[in-house]
């Protein structure tokens, strides 16, 4: 039990997190409840506009205040999150917890040469002097695969390619080794060959520093090569959450369905007949009672669907929001 | 990068003769000459002509041209028909109040409008930031010459607080006393001038600020645990800079556009004044080499430009 707990690196419990939109509040997460354990990588998966970036986002403190709210709990090895100021946030950001964002062109300071926006990271979390930083960017640089590190350390962002950019800002996340790591879409916005290299690089130093991951994709074939752990997200909630074996063997809700059938296979398109349509609402125009999924399968009788959907344990550690797997089937399908 | 710039400087000299051609056929071009509305309407027609074509201003136009070329080359731009002395000792005199004057403001400008748009950057949409954006659009309605206008009326004729003319009092003794002296005669057409530089400046560096503030590498930086302080200072304002610093350069033409009217109005014997008052007595020499300096200060204000940004951000080579 003790050693169970110690493996938990973060608990999040029932979190909702809305922003302003016209005066009004809208939940973007709705009461999500995931936990991340040691040595784990855990994805959450889900169209673009179903809330992940909001909740990874949501754990880093780094919404604006003015126009968010977040309820709920989050535990980082058991001291909640969800409350602390900018200060007591500042302590763990960078130092407990590492992120790395989508954008690699964009998310570095293009006025900073990039080695001292390793060393900054640095700077805030240790005691270290300015040599033996500048020592730990270097060994950093090598470590997440830039082939000139002294020469890396002195270039700015403009002058190196978005696989390295993103290179550059893994090591910025993991410079103080911390044991989470929050990855928003690390790899969207690289190509192919690209997002191989970083999605090893990102499972290699899991394994070495034994971190506990969030990986945020809305690529299913990437959580294939990366995850432990999925959850699948949809219009703010987690709809099914299982290891990555039960979401791609054992598929129960209709969404987790329709994205696997969305995997482009050996070049080919996918099973495209059998993919739900439709988008993910926005915010002020979703659905909030019932099921949020029941709009895209309107052949689906309402009789299929709880009333208030609630979670279904369909294995050991895998869970459903959703009854009417039981009869779901695709349109074309009789 | 500096042979870059000597580059530059050399590609300037084409530019230079270009403006130099345009200006001299120019001035030709405009009706009356210097004796217009001047010489007593009894003297001799034959006495004008004479003296007209003793100051060559029959040669074929070419001819003149050259002439001027070659002179400019021995360091003789030409008399002054008005002041009856050397353009180049004259311009020189001019220049230098309007060197202090374009000082004074600019330093004034800067020192306004960088706090204002800080404040303004900082507190977007509350009421420091509504009461700037009040001020911006006041200056903005108001055009310039009428700024200077309502300066000259309210604070030298109604409340006689500041001189409406000259450099330096005549009784103003020593260096202390002629410094205090000078700044106290450029103040009222500095502060004028500075007004309507601020406004351009005050929108970049706030926009700069909110913008920056929501660009993704700020959110890096506050992942990393960085203090806010310390995020606004390094991160946001350096970036939230760079519009500024692009324009310094530019703001030399502004200057210079500025202090033709300003000092006409506030009567300040700068170049400005001068330029006016030689397109209006047709004073060619004044004229032509006041436009040439004015072309050339603005080319040079454009490498400036250049350079600075080049320094200040690592994105862009000079070229
Ligand atoms: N700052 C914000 N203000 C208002 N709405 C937002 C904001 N950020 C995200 N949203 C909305 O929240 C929903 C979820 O967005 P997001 O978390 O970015 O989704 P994802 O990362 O899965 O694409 C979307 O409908 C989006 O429009
Ligand atoms: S069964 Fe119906 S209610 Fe439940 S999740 Fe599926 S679609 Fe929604
Ligand atoms: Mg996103």
């Amino acid at each position: 039990m003790d050693k169970e707990k110690d493996n938990v690196l973060l608990e999040i419990e029932h979190l909702h997190t809305a922003f302003r939109i016209n005066g009004k509040f809208y939940n973007a997460v709705d009461d999500c409840s995931l936990t991340l354990r040691k040595n784990e990588i855990y994805a959450i998966v889900g169209e673009s506009g179903c809330g992940k970036s909001t909740l990874a986002t949501s754990i880093v403190g780094l919404l604006d205040p003015l126009n968010s709210k977040v309820k709920g709990s989050i535990k980082y090895r058991g001291q909640e999150l969800v409350g602390l100021n900018a200060d007591e946030y500042d302590k763990i950001r960078g130092e407990d917890i590492g992120m790395i964002f989508q954008d690699p062109l964009s998310a570095l300071n293009p006025l900073m040469r990039v080695g001292d926006q390793i060393t900054e990271a640095l700077y805030y979390h240790t005691k270290d002097s300015e040599a033996e930083r500048k020592k730990k960017a270097l060994e950093l640089l090598k470590r997440v695969g830039i082939p000139d590190p002294e020469g890396t350390f002195r270039r700015y962002p403009h002058e190196l390619s978005g696989g390295m950019r993103q290179r550059i800002i893994i090591s910025i996340a993991v410079a103080c080794s911390p044991e989470i790591i929050i990855a928003d879409e690390p790899t969207t916005a690289l190509d192919v060959t690209i997002q191989a290299q970083i999605i090893d690089l990102l499972k290699d130093i899991q394994k070495e520093k034994e971190s506990g991951i969030i990986f945020i994709t809305h690529d299913l074939g990437v959580v294939a090569e990366i995850a432990d752990r999925v959850g699948v997200m949809y219009a703010g909630q987690l709809v099914e959450i299982g290891s990555v074996f039960d979401i791609f063997e054992d598929p129960k809700h209709p969404y987790t369905r329709s994205l696997l059938n969305s995997i482009p296979q050996a070049g080919e398109l996918g099973d495209r007949l059998h993919v739900i349509q439709g988008n993910v609402p926005p915010l002020s125009e979703m659905k909030r009672s019932g099921c949020r999924f029941a709009p895209r399968i309107p052949w689906i009788p309402a009789s299929a669907h709880e009333e208030n959907p609630s979670y279904h344990q369909v294995g050991d550690g895998h869970y459903v929001l959703c009854t009417c797997y039981q009869t779901f089937h695709f349109q074309e399908e009789k | 990068m500096w042979k870059t710039v000597l580059r530059r400087i050399l590609l300037m000299i084409p530019q230079i003769i270009i403006l130099s051609l345009l200006v001299f056929f120019v001035a030709k071009l405009m009706p009356g000459d210097p004796f217009s509305g001047k010489i007593n309407p009894q003297t001799d027609p034959k006495t004008i002509e004479a003296l007209k074509h003793q100051l060559g201003l029959y040669d074929p136009p070419l001819v003149q041209y050259g002439h001027w070329i070659q002179n400019i080359f021995k360091g003789d731009f030409g008399q002054s028909y008005t002041y009856n002395r050397p353009v180049l000792g004259l311009i020189g005199e001019r220049a230098a109040n309007t060197f202090w004057l374009g000082l004074l403001t600019a330093v004034l400008t800067y020192a306004v409008a960088i706090p204002l748009g800080l404040i303004a950057g900082k507190n977007e949409g509350k009421w420091p930031d509504r009461v700037i954006a009040f001020y911006n659009f006041v200056i903005n309605s108001v055009p310039p010459f009428a700024i200077y206008l309502i300066f000259l009326i309210l604070f030298s004729f109604i409340l006689k607080i500041f001189p409406s003319t000259g450099t330096v009092s005549a009784s103003a003794h020593g260096f202390v006393q002629i410094f205090f002296s000078r700044i106290y005669h450029m103040i009222l057409p500095a502060i004028a001038m500075m007004l309507s530089g601020t406004t351009a400046i005050v929108q970049y560096l706030r926009s700069g600020i909110i913008d920056n503030t929501k660009e993704d590498y700020v959110r890096t930086a506050r992942a990393k645990g960085v203090p806010e302080k310390v995020i606004f200072r390094k991160h946001i304002l350096r970036n939230a800079f760079l519009p500024i610093a692009s324009s310094l350069g530019g703001t030399i033409t502004g200057l210079l556009s500025g202090a033709i009217v300003a000092e006409s109005i506030f009567s300040y014997p700068g170049m400005g004044q001068l330029f006016l008052q030689s397109v209006n007595s047709r004073d060619y020499s004044v004229m032509i080499t006041l436009t040439l300096l004015f072309g050339i200060l603005t080319l040079l204000g454009n490498l400036l430009s250049d350079i600075i940004m080049s320094i200040v951000d690592p994105r862009i080579r000079i070229q």
